[in-house]
C-alpha cells in the first residue's frame, strides 16, 4: 500500500509536463488578456480559507464536497471550493469603497471532491470573472459576451452558450402552498429534464391549472431563442413571470445587437444546484464534447451574506475542459519559436553570452550546449525538435553548424 | 445530420432496446448477428450502438462519450448521475424491495442488509429512520439472510420466483423500476433536433 503511494498520485489531480504546460500557459494568458483589454483587474485569493466563509445554504449542497483541514487554533480550513465566494469576501472587506462598477477577473486553482463540470477532477483550474454593481441586464450582457469573444480569440469553434432564468421557476415555488420537499422534487426533475415524473408530481399538487401548465412547460421550452420566446409568452404568466423573462429577452437581444447572436440558445429549464444564484444563469459549452466549459450567472443574493446591498454577476471558465475541446477540434495552435543549439569554441563566454542575448532577443530559444559528444548532440537535437546547430567561429561570428528544421 | 451514440445495457434490458430501436425504423440486424463487437455503426441512420454493462451506462453518458443511454431506473437510482431522464420506456418493469424470512425482522432495532445497491438502501432506511449496516454483495445477494450474513436484502425483484425458491418473501417495497431513455445534458442542447426526433418516435411507440 505505502509502496504504491510512492509512486502513484491521488484520485483527481495530474500532473502537467512540457506541452500540456505550454497549452496552459497560452490558454490562461489568452484568457487573461481578454478579460483585462475588458477593463477587468486581477485579483487573485489564497488556496485557504475558513469552512465558516461559506453560508449554510451553500454548505448544505456543497460541504460534503470541500477539502477540509484542521488550523492550529482549532478552526475549520477548506482548500478553495470555489471562485466567487472568496472574491465577495474580497470585495467586501477589501474594496467595499472602490469605484463601481467594479470588474475583477482571476486564474485559480479549485478543489472539489468530485464536481459535474470537471468529470472527476478533483482540483482543476479556472478563469473567469465577476462583475459588481450593476444591476440592470446589461451587466448579464456584458459578461456574457466577455465569454464568447474569449472563446472565438481562443479559437474555439461551435461553441454555444444556454441562457436560463432563475426567477421563473423561483418565483412560482415561493408563490405556491406546497411541501418543502415537494418544491425539491420540482427542482430535481426540472433539471434532469425527467418530464415523466415532473408532470406526475405537478398534476398532483393542490395548486391554480395556470401554474400547473407553466410548471410542465418550462423544462421543454429550451432551443432557439425566438422560438422560445414566442412559446414562453404564449403561457398565461403573472406581471413578475413576464418581467423575468423579458429581462432575459434584453440580455438576448444586447449579444445579437453585438453580432453574436448565434452563439445563444436559452433554456427557461435550467436550474442550478447553486442557491446564491438570483437572475439569468447560463452555461456554455461545445457539441464535440459533452462537458460543461464555463458557468456562470447573477448572484445579488450572495452579497447580502456579506452585508452588501451590491448587484453582481460573473462566470468561470473550466480551462482544462476548454484545453480538451480546443485539442478535439485541433484548433489548439500555439505558436513555437525557433530553437537553436549553441556550440561553445574554447573562446571567450562573454563574446558567447552577448551572441546568445541577441539571439534571444530575436526571438529564438537559445540553448547553450552542454554536450561534448557529436553523437550525443545529434541525439539530444532529434529528440528535442531542435531547429539549428550554430557556433561562435574564431572571429566571433555566428555561424550554421547544421540547418534541421530550416532557420 | 450529427451521428448519434447510443449506449445500451447489455443484459436483461439488451433485448428490448434492440427491439424498440427496430420499431422507431433503425435497422439493428448488426447488432444481432453473434459477435463479440461492442460498437456498431448503423451509417445509414447516423447512428452508432454500444454496448455496455448496464452500471456503465450513466458514466458514458455523463461524460458525454455517447449522447443517449438505455438503462434501468435501479442503476441510475443507485448512481445518481447529472443525466437527463427523458422517458419512461416500460419495459424491464420490476421492483426495488426489501425482502427477508416470512417472518420478518422481528422488530429489530438495527438491521444488517446485504444489497448490490448500497446508496438505495441507505437512502431508504435514513428516510424511515431506520438503523442499518449495509453489507455490499456482488452475486446471489438471497444468499446472505439464509447463510446468516445478513437479517435482511434489497434487491430488484422481478417475478419473486428467485426469493420464494430460497425461501424468503418481500417485506416492503422501494419503488418502481423499469427502463429508462436518458440523455448527456450537453448533446441535448447541441443535437436537440436529432435527438428530440428520436425521443419523440421513442414516446409514441411506448405511450
Amino acid at each position: 500500500m505505502m509502496e504504491s503511494r510512492k509512486v502513484l498520485l491521488p484520485e483527481g489531480v495530474q500532473d502537467l509536463l512540457i506541452d500540456d504546460c505550454i497549452y496552459r500557459r497560452h490558454i490562461e494568458n489568452k484568457l487573461m488578456e481578454n478579460f483585462m483589454q475588458s477593463g477587468y483587474m486581477e485579483v487573485s485569493s489564497p488556496t485557504l480559507e475558513y469552512y465558516d466563509l461559506f453560508s449554510n445554504d451553500y454548505l448544505a449542497s456543497n460541504g460534503d464536497k470541500m477539502f477540509k483541514l484542521i488550523d492550529t487554533n482549532g478552526g475549520i480550513l477548506v482548500l478553495r471550493p470555489d471562485c466567487t465566494v472568496p472574491i465577495v469576501r474580497i470585495v467586501s472587506t477589501k474594496m467595499k469603497d472602490f469605484v463601481y462598477p467594479l470588474k475583477l477577473c482571476y486564474v485559480q486553482n479549485v478543489f472539489r471532491i468530485d464536481e459535474e463540470q470537471a468529470g472527476r477532477k478533483r482540483e482543476f483550474r479556472q478563469a473567469g470573472v465577476e462583475l459588481f454593481g450593476v444591476a440592470s441586464y446589461r451587466a448579464d450582457g456584458e459578461v456574457i459576451i466577455t465569454a464568447i469573444e474569449s472563446l472565438k480569440n481562443l479559437g474555439l469553434e461551435n461553441f454555444q452558450i444556454d441562457i436560463g432564468q432563475v426567477k421563473l421557476l423561483k418565483g412560482i415555488l415561493q408563490t405556491i402552498g406546497i411541501q418543502e420537499t415537494e418544491k425539491q422534487a420540482i427542482i430535481n426533475h426540472m433539471e434532469n429534464k425527467n418530464f415523466i415524473e415532473l408532470d406526475r408530481l405537478v398534476e398532483g399538487l393542490p395548486i391554480e391549472a395556470d401554474i400547473k401548465t407553466i410548471l410542465k412547460k418550462l423544462p421543454r421550452l429550451f432551443g432557439e431563442p425566438c422560438e422560445v420566446l414566442e412559446e414562453v409568452k404564449k403561457l398565461p404568466l403573472t406581471v413578475s413571470m413576464l418581467e423575468a423573462v423579458e429581462d432575459l429577452e434584453k440580455v438576448w437581444r444586447m449579444i445579437e445587437s453585438y453580432g453574436l447572436g448565434k452563439y445563444i440558445s436559452l433554456d427557461l429549464g435550467m436550474v442550478t444546484s447553486l442557491k446564491y444564484y438570483s437572475g439569468v444563469i447560463f452555461k456554455g459549452f461545445t457539441k464535440d464534447l459533452g462537458v460543461v466549459l464555463l458557468s456562470g450567472g447573477r448572484y445579488d443574493r450572495l452579497m447580502k451574506d456579506f452585508d452588501m446591498d451590491c448587484p453582481a454577476t460573473g462566470f468561470a471558465f473550466v480551462v482544462n475542459m476548454i484545453t480538451k475541446a480546443l485539442k478535439i477540434q485541433e484548433n489548439l495552435k500555439v505558436k513555437k519559436k525557433k530553437h537553436i543549439l549553441l556550440l561553445e569554441e574554447a573562446g571567450s563566454p562573454a563574446m558567447t553570452s552577448a551572441k546568445v542575448e541577441d539571439l534571444r532577443k530575436e526571438g529564438y530559444i537559445v540553448e547553450v550546449c552542454l554536450l561534448e559528444d557529436t553523437k550525443e548532440i545529434l541525439e539530444y537535437t532529434g529528440r528535442r525538435k531542435i531547429d539549428g546547430i550554430m557556433r561562435i567561429n574564431k572571429e566571433g561570428n555566428l555561424e550554421k553548424v547544421q540547418e534541421l528544421g530550416g532557420l | 445530420m450529427e451521428t448519434l451514440k447510443i449506449a445500451i445495457a447489455k443484459g436483461r434490458l439488451a433485448k428490448y432496446s434492440i427491439e424498440l430501436l427496430e420499431e422507431i425504423g433503425i435497422d439493428c440486424q448488426v447488432l444481432k448477428e453473434d459477435s463479440r463487437k461492442l460498437v456498431f455503426t448503423l451509417p445509414q441512420h447516423h447512428i452508432e450502438v454500444i454496448l455496455l454493462k448496464a452500471v456503465d451506462v450513466p458514466t458514458y453518458v455523463e461524460h458525454g462519450v455517447v449522447d443517449m443511454g438505455i438503462v434501468g431506473k435501479d442503476v441510475l437510482m443507485e448512481q445518481e448521475r447529472q443525466l437527463y431522464e427523458v422517458v419512461d420506456l416500460k419495459f424491464g418493469v420490476c421492483k426495488f424491495s426489501v425482502a427477508g424470512r416470512p417472518n420478518g425482522t422481528n422488530g429489530k432495532k438495527h438491521l444488517r442488509v446485504a444489497t448490490k445497491y448500497p446508496n438505495v438502501t441507505k437512502k431508504y432506511f435514513a428516510q424511515k429512520g431506520q438503523s442499518v449496516e449495509v453489507i455490499r454483495q456482488e452475486g446471489s445477494v438471497e444468499l446472505a439472510p439464509l447463510m446468516g450474513l445478513s437479517d435482511v436484502i434489497v434487491d430488484i425483484v422481478e417475478t419473486g420466483k428467485t426469493l420464494k425458491e430460497n425461501g424468503l418473501v418481500v417485506l416492503e417495497d422501494i419503488a418502481n423500476i423499469s427502463a429508462r431513455l436518458v440523455l448527456n445534458k450537453v448533446s441535448y442542447k447541441t443535437k436537440k433536433k436529432e435527438i428530440t426526433t428520436i425521443i419523440d418516435l421513442i414516446a409514441e411507440k411506448v405511450s
